[in-house]
């Protein structure tokens, strides 16, 4: 396998996986107590 | 804010919701369009547009619909008509929602006719029919099929059987109810899907060396051959327009937006819902099973058996070939003989029936929430009467589906219909509402911060991305569709019948929408 083919689809299926993995690891964790500050106060 | 006078359904569970809404999007697509896609659009560099769009199109529009049907939702409204009339109390707005009745309709007939292959096949598959016909023999097989023509273990009524049965089962799992019918068929799909899925995948990448025959000359080919001709980056590509608008028609496709359907669903969250992470979590559960899976099925396998050229002039013949004629090819040829082909086959067309299953229920909930909330029908009736209509309709798909029939629909409301209504929603929910409100409507029961500079994406750079899109599309496509270039006065004939069909359809829900805000106003409602 050519390394550039290697490299688009290691990276695209990083991306993928990495981003599946952290929404699912925060959608498991338990809920936190204290709501979170409104968006506009963040600066 | 209105409340509304019958109280909604929510979800049972909150790993429910995602299932249910990345089954929504999980759909044929991620599994028989991306690849062929992606193998047009230059290889490993069509990445690069497709996840430029993922970023700038797809998860915008993703936060956007998840927003208005919970917005809409919060009101009483299930389907688009009134979750616009929410958010802009103009005459207008709920005529202009039409579009979020009338996709999911029209889709999800011609839909439900594809799904009953996946279906049939599965059938096909444990029966053996399928088993040791060769190119040609499986070639002919599924045209007999498609052209309802009688061959020997099917006759020109099996399609009209196969779709009776999707037609009943997708009708009795929404007549259940959301968290009885919906959430339960994704708790249960979804995992299958990816079960069967992760198990070809595996099976198809350690196929190891096989001979394969290229142009009469005996050559070896193997699954990682398949890899690198789906991903070898080809730069010159990514000059051509094209493929940037080839890149973003499949993150509109493979995410189920524009369509009226993750509106509904959405509908149904609550205050407290997480908009923001679910929305994510939902996309990234989609582009799992579309890049990861979808992406080391079909064109290693096929390039396994058949070399590259072979997969080149499959896949020419369009994602339909792709997925039910070489796949079944490939599973004959699987080592361990007709049992692994057998376990292959049901395995490959039970996770198209279930991505297919998944993704058309949630077609159907728009058009049943709009007639119960607006004309007070039960959920079974609704089920029913609408499962009727689209049986009835559906069998005019399978008459002329070769004929032109289906390809009018599927461009106008399954192609170029989404892109207007997302556009027209972006409008609504980020610039009629403002942006201001828009950014804390996403973030009101959120666990995350979305990043700012998305404040600034979904108000420009989603709206000019749609509207370039659209303009492109209007010149490339639409233009010569409506001209219908190149076609024969018998396909002519058939696309004006199909044509003045969804006018038809357009104009009897504009009539609806008519008749339902007349009787909320005859019952003091918000109107």
């Amino acid at each position: 396998m050519r390394l550039s083919a290697l490299v688009f689809m290691a990276g695209a299926w990083a991306f993928v996986l990495g981003l599946t993995a952290w929404s699912y690891r925060r959608l498991l964790a338990p809920p936190r107590r204290d709501d979170p500050p409104p968006p506009e106060s963040i600066p | 804010m209105a409340a509304p006078s019958v109280p909604r359904e929510q979800w049972g569970s909150r790993i429910g919701l995602i299932l249910a809404m990345a089954g929504n999007a999980v759909g044929l697509g991620n599994f028989l369009r991306f690849p062929r896609q992606a193998v047009e659009n230059g290889g490993g560099t069509f990445m690069i547009p497709y996840f430029i769009a993922f970023l700038l199109v797809g998860i915008p529009l993703m936060w956007i619909e998840w927003g208005v049907g919970r917005y809409g939702g919060e009101r009483g409204h299930g389907s688009v008509p009134g979750m616009f009339h929410s958010i802009w109390r103009h005459p207008v707005s709920k005529y202009l929602g039409v579009l979020g009745l009338f996709m999911p309709v029209v889709v999800l007939i011609y839909y439900c006719y594809i799904e009953s292959w996946t279906l049939a096949w599965t059938w096909f598959s444990l029966s053996g029919a399928t088993a040791g016909l060769d190119q040609q023999g499986m070639q002919q097989f599924f045209g007999s099929y498609v052209n309802l023509q009688n061959a020997s273990v099917h006759g020109f009524w099996t399609p009209f059987l196969f779709f009776f049965i999707t037609i009943a089962i997708n009708f009795w799992v929404v007549s259940k109810g959301l968290t009885a019918g919906i959430e339960r068929l994704a708790k249960i799909g979804m995992p299958l899907l990816f079960v069967f899925a992760a198990i070809l995948v595996v099976r198809v990448l350690t196929l190891g060396d096989q001979t394969v025959m290229v142009d009469g000359v005996a050559t070896v080919s193997n699954p990682l051959r398949g890899l690198e001709f789906m991903y070898t980056p080809d730069w010159a590509k990514l000059a051509e327009p094209g493929v940037w608008l080839a890149a973003t028609g499949q993150i509109f496709f493979t995410l189920s937006v524009g369509m009226g359907s993750l509106q509904a669903y959405a509908s149904y969250l609550t205050r407290k819902d997480d908009l923001a992470l679910s929305g994510v979590a939902t996309a990234a559960t989609n582009e799992t099973a579309e890049v990861v899976l979808g992406g080391s099925l079909a064109i290693p396998a096929i390039v396994t058996f058949f070399g590259v050229s072979g997969a080149v002039a499959i896949a020419s013949q369009g994602s339909f070939d792709l997925g039910f004629i070489a796949m079944p090819l490939v599973f004959n040829q699987l080592p361990g003989g007709p049992l692994v082909a057998t376990a292959a086959g049901v395995m490959w067309f039970g996770l198209l029936f279930f991505a297919g299953i998944t993704s058309s229920v949630a077609m159907a909930t728009p058009a049943l929430s709009f007639v119960e909330e607006n004309f007070g029908w039960k959920r079974k009736q609704t089920a029913i009467t609408l499962g009727a209509i689209a049986l009835a309709i559906g069998l005019l798909h399978i008459i002329y589906n070769t004929r032109g029939f289906l390809d009018e629909w599927d461009y106008w409301a399954g192609t170029f219909g989404l892109v207007v209504l997302a556009i027209v929603e972006t409008i609504l929910f980020v610039w009629v509402l403002g942006p201001d409100r828009m950014w804390n409507e996403l973030h009101a029961g959120a666990s995350i911060r979305l990043p700012r500079i998305y404040k600034f994406i979904m108000t420009y750079v989603t709206p000019v991305f749609l509207l370039v899109m659209m303009a492109w599309w209007t010149v490339q496509e639409a233009i010569p569709t409506l001209m219908m270039d190149g076609e024969t006065p018998e396909r002519q004939a058939i696309r004006w019948f199909s044509r003045a069909f969804l006018v038809g359809i357009l104009l009897f829900q504009l009539w609806l929408i008519r008749k339902a805000w007349a009787r909320r106003a005859a019952a003091g409602k918000d109107a």
